[in-house]
């Protein structure tokens, strides 16, 4: 018995393999989502953009179960939380982040703030691992505010 | 701002161990598992024994599948004494089979049924602990399978260890009328690290107690396999593909046995020198 074609299979399965992006929202349409009616320029840092109304937006990604989770954070100029979108999300499960119940959990978080799943962030059953990294995430962003707002 | 990578039970980065997350509430999902095994002691021999499974997420803690189970085996000369036969074979050989020739046979092997509960979740616990249980029924064999799953991750995520504690308590019919009744206990092993998006490399280890009787009556031998493994998973399908290689420390309790090794390694009616295992997953709860 040859195992060149049964070992061949998975590399065949991958080249006929379906791509592109699931995208819900652009960069922009984001960032007037979190702050509407307001400019942007850019912040110096590459994903990061000031708001003309004060506060910045964060371009973020994690990644989820298989690829990358992109998401917007939007930090007022006080430091807390405005809102976050989600961008793209490319997983068989757990697109339940993307209700706004959940994501509403957020506004008003800070860097003192625990932003960890259970804690003060709901878990969404069945989106666990999402709900985790998109919450990490955001923990990471918002303890970074001072850096990111200052360049 | 890189973080975790995850497998379901039914979705597993390994070829053999099972992880300790189930299929959320509500899903299905269509899985092919194919496990060859290759080479004996001589001759020609090549089994597959194949699963066409349907798993369900009854709640989000469990999770329960059914199986439809064939098998493909081509064996020429491979026994010690230079008969045909072998793991997949020597069952279903009767008086009529001349000894000296070519088995080829493609055939019905049973359907199982598995349910698996989640303890304690990989994800938000310290340890993530599932419990399994199979039973299976068919022509030739019934057969209940039960596991302790332990899976721990690393790393953000990115680094999964799991061990799976499996037992078996197997009744099998052979053609000649004879009935054999075995427990075997595996323990297995492997970690599995997300090297980019949608691909992680790893490797798993087996060490495999052979019993006869139906509750571990009397030791038959332990024997030991390593091997790689690489997973690739999308949103619209993932698969896994393994191999282990059977390590030449076999250990035998009864002279039957020893009389089935050759440089280390146990043949008979059981084991193979390498084993491969290929898992193709294809979720149906895709938005």
């Amino acid at each position: 018995m040859k195992w060149t074609p049964l070992l061949a299979a998975p590399a065949a399965i991958v080249l006929i393999a379906p791509a592109g992006a699931t995208v819900y929202m652009s960069e922009q349409q984001a960032m007037q989502a979190i702050f509407p009616g307001a400019s942007f320029s850019p912040g110096g840092r590459a994903g990061v953009f000031r708001a003309s109304s004060g506060g910045i937006v964060v371009i973020d990604r994690v990644l989820g179960k298989h690829e990358y989770i992109k998401y917007a954070v939007g930090i007022t100029a006080g430091g807390t939380v405005k809102h976050i979108e989600i961008l793209e999300y490319n997983e068989s499960y757990g697109y339940e982040v993307r209700e706004a119940s959940w994501r509403s959990q957020f506004i008003g978080k800070s860097a003192s703030s625990p932003l960890q799943l259970n804690i003060d962030i709901k878990n969404i059953s069945g989106a666990t691992l999402s709900c985790k990294h998109i919450t990490d995430g955001v923990r990471r962003v918002v303890g970074q505010y001072q850096s990111l707002r200052g360049q | 701002m890189l973080t975790a990578c995850q497998a379901r039970a039914g979705e597993s980065p390994f070829g053999w161990i099972y992880t300790a997350d189930v299929h959320p509430q509500g899903t299905f999902e269509y899985e092919h598992k194919s496990f060859m095994q290759s080479g004996q002691s001589q001759g020609q021999y090549f089994f597959m024994q194949n699963k066409e499974e349907i798993e369900y997420g009854l709640t989000n803690q469990l999770q329960i599948s059914g199986y439809f189970n064939w098998s493909y085996a081509n064996a020429f000369r491979n026994g010690f004494d230079g008969t045909t036969g072998g793991p997949g074979v020597t069952q279903f050989l009767d008086a009529s089979f001349d000894p000296y020739s070519r088995y080829e046979k493609t055939r019905f092997d049973s359907v199982s049924f598995e349910a698996i509960y989640q303890v304690l979740n990989p994800v938000t616990d310290p340890i993530g602990l599932a419990l399994y249980i199979e039973p299976e029924i068919g022509p030739r064999e019934k057969e209940l399978e039960w596991r302790v799953i332990l899976q721990k991750n690393f790393l953000e995520d990115r680094l999964i260890a799991a061990i799976n504690i499996m037992g078996k308590h197997e009744r099998e019919v052979y053609a000649d009328g004879s009935i054999e009744r075995a427990s075997p206990i595996d323990v297995t092993f492997g970690m599995s690290y997300l090297v980019m998006p949608n691909w992680m490399i790893g490797f798993e280890t087996r060490v495999h107690n052979e019993f006869t009787g139906y509750w571990f009556n009397n030791p038959e031998h332990s024997a030991f396999f390593a091997g790689p493994v690489i997973h690739y998973a999308q949103k619209e399908f993932w698969w896994t593909l393994a191999w282990r290689h059977q390590l030449p420390m076999v250990i035998t309790y009864n002279e039957d046995q020893a009389s089935v090794v050759k440089h280390g390694r146990i043949y008979g009616d059981e084991h193979a020198r390498d084993e491969v295992m290929f898992r193709l997953g294809v979720p149906f709860a895709v938005k």
